[in-house]
């Protein structure tokens, strides 16, 4: 669900900044009497990713009812934010990649190549060892941005606030570029 | 910030407009992607159908985890 939204809202554009940076279409970006950022990362959406979001929704109802968990109204609720958390972390590192297109130019390879790697999000952060779950759960929070949520639906797998505190302190810290987004309807994203 | 709405629904239309003038592909790729996911419970099938758990996630659990990823 997360890489299916973020692909749906995002990913287009976000990866598409080192073209523009390229070609020089930046600039009209640039010029125009809104929030560059906003310009930059909301100009297409892949719909049809929200479709397989969809279908991953009805297969995280398959496998809950598999394993007979009912989640209640502050799992849920939890749940759909952590979601939102995990599309603001894959935001933030791939703006952050894509940014280096300033200096390099052509950054696609950074680009997509974190997309690939985002693959490593959807095994259980068991099968890490310690150092790779350090680096890649708190430095660069690509882990716990699934396992975090699957976590918080299915109870017996965690405390659900410490997992939120670790979620929301791998996002601020790590990335407050993205909190500038994340901040979406006040100052200084909308005010202009 | 109702600007910034209305701009986004706008985008949001023309992108929906867009895909639509290629109606095949746009069923294709959802047909793609839908059956990538496939793929993904089936390799956990397999896995888990020789190991009972990875540390404390069963198999549905883990089809859990990889569908909030998906």
């Amino acid at each position: 669900m997360i890489a299916q939204l973020f692909q749906a809202f995002f990913f287009v554009n976000v990866a598409n900044i080192p073209e523009l940076v390229r070609t020089g279409k930046l600039d009209s970006l640039l010029v125009l009497p809104i929030d560059s950022q906003f310009a930059v990362s909301t100009k297409q959406f892949s719909l049809d990713s929200i479709v397989n979001a969809g279908l991953g929704g009805v297969v995280v109802c398959v496998a809950l009812s598999r394993l007979n968990v009912v989640p209640d109204l502050t799992s849920i609720l939890l749940y759909l934010v952590a979601l939102g958390f995990g599309i603001a972390v894959h935001y933030s590192i791939m703006l952050a990649l894509a940014a280096v297109s300033f200096w390099i130019v052509r950054a696609q390879g950074l680009v997509y190549g974190y997309f690939n790697f985002l693959n490593i999000a959807r095994y259980p952060d068991a099968i890490f060892p310690w150092l790779f779950r350090l680096i890649f759960g708190w430095i660069i929070p690509v882990v716990i941005i699934a396992n975090i949520p699957a976590r918080l639906l299915i109870k017996s797998l965690g405390q659900p606030w410490w997992l939120m505190l670790h979620l929301v302190t791998g996002l601020e810290y790590c990335f407050p570029p993205v909190t500038r987004l994340l901040e979406i309807c006040p100052q200084p994203l909308f005010q202009r | 910030m109702r600007r910034y709405i209305e701009i986004y629904s706008i985008m949001l239309r023309n992108s929906l407009i867009r895909e639509l003038s290629f109606k095949a592909n746009f069923l294709l790729w959802m047909v793609v992607e839908i059956l990538w996911f496939c793929g993904q419970i089936v390799f956990f099938s397999i896995i888990f159908a020789n190991v009972d758990r990875i540390g404390d996630w069963t198999k549905w659990r883990s089809c859990c985890l990889s569908a909030r990823t998906k």
